[in-house]
């Protein structure tokens, strides 16, 4: 009876020790779980803001040349110099050369030129785009599109498309 | 009794042993997630450069026939900065214009820049898996116009041309100013450019546009640069 009283011990023991291992194992899994479904999270998140992305700067490429400058509501883009007195960032007809970050292409938020949202019915996405006239040749216009997650910073995780249309004779 | 002892013996460590197996399983299927997860990470960040390098590349195409248009429209030239001299190729190997880096052999002479893309003939075929390239191109656009360097992100542009009669418009010319049609200068003749576009942009993402672009004599329009 005593020899069989140790051996019981001895077994709980080692389930305890085999418990706890286990238990450790299976926490590091379901840890792994978490990031990788962060990862995949992250993943639909790209490739649906890219998508969106692509879907407004084929809009945008469709219209014409003029109404696509007319676009660019805050007229904060130029980037000629034809009268030879220092580019004019801001469009606002002044000689100073003002340094507006980039000729307004990365406003987001209300300074953006446009905004909209994705057709989805949480409209999880929020798409801005931003047009520099004459840049980076006269008679071309750039166009900067930036997505968005409405949960997400949207310095650190947005996806931007650049194109640029010409005024063609 | 010593049956039972023996049984429990054999059977010391088996839950320790299950446990290790379990872990194991455990251990390969989290593998296999990681990576799974690193993959479409991977799929969706390369998804969204290529999109990324296709309209920067389409809007290099843009940008050249512009650049076209105005050179078209400059008959002598663009205007060189002072003291631009463009045989001395360590100083100035390229004429910048404004957010625009100009390289070519006959331009960089101070010759128009459609002397050199307008060619009697058109250069050996265009094979368009190999221009342009860092080293061949007739112009660059840079990500950053205040970065000119190759490490950088940037659209090169190689613009080949021809100039042709226009199909049936130019029956003017071709037969000593008989029957309809139109002079070389009135419509009758056309330039034929192909304009190769290429965005080299960050973890070798690339995108490559090819178009024809046809310019119709005649129609130039005012000189800006």
């Amino acid at each position: 009876m005593k020899r069989l009283g140790n051996e019981a011990g001895f077994t709980l023991l080692e389930v305890m020790i085999a418990g706890v291992i286990l238990a450790i194992g299976i926490l590091t899994y379901a840890g792994l779980q978490i990031s990788a479904t962060k990862g995949n999270a992250t993943s639909i998140s790209i490739t649906s803001k890219s998508n969106w992305a692509a879907d407004q700067v084929e809009k945008l490429l469709s219209l014409s040349y003029n109404d696509l400058v007319l676009l660019d509501e805050d007229g904060d883009g130029t980037d000629q110099d034809p009268l030879g007195i220092g580019i004019d960032r801001d469009d606002n007809g002044d000689t100073i050369v003002d340094d507006d970050e980039n000729f307004g292409l990365h406003h987001i938020g209300a300074a953006a030129d446009g905004t909209a949202f994705s057709l989805d019915a949480n409209q999880t996405y929020t798409i801005f785009w931003n047009i520099a006239v004459d840049k980076p040749l006269v008679d071309t216009v750039t166009v900067h599109v930036i997505v968005i997650s409405k949960k997400q910073n949207a310095a650190q995780k947005s996806v931007e498309f650049d194109y640029i249309k010409a005024k063609i004779i | 009794m010593k049956h039972a002892l023996i049984i429990f013996e054999d059977e010391k460590g088996f839950v320790l042993v299950l446990a290790m197996i379990i872990m194991l399983i455990l251990t390969v299927m989290g593998i296999s997630i990681t990576r799974m997860s690193t993959i479409e990470l991977q799929i969706a960040g390369n998804d969204r450069r290529v999109k990324h390098a296709f309209y920067k590349a389409d809007g290099g195409t843009e940008v050249a026939i512009e650049l076209l248009e105005e050179n078209f429209s400059c008959p002598v030239g663009f205007n060189k900065p002072a003291g631009f001299d463009s045989d001395d190729a360590t100083t100035s190997s390229y004429l910048q214009i404004v957010g625009v880096d100009l390289f070519d052999a006959n331009f960089s002479k101070d010759k128009n820049m459609s002397g050199l893309a307008v060619d009697s003939t058109k250069p050996a075929p265009v094979t368009s898996a190999d221009v342009p390239t860092d080293s061949y191109r007739t112009l660059r656009i840079p990500d950053d116009p205040s970065k000119h360097d190759d490490i950088e992100s940037h659209t090169n542009v190689a613009i080949y041309g021809t100039t042709d009669f226009a199909e049936g418009s130019a029956l003017q010319m071709s037969s000593a100013y008989h029957g309809m049609g139109f002079s070389v200068a009135g419509g009758g003749g056309i330039k034929n450019m192909d304009v190769l576009a290429q965005y080299d942009g960050v973890v070798n993402s690339i995108a490559k546009i090819f178009l024809e672009y046809v310019h119709l004599i005649g129609l130039e329009g005012e000189c800006n640069y």
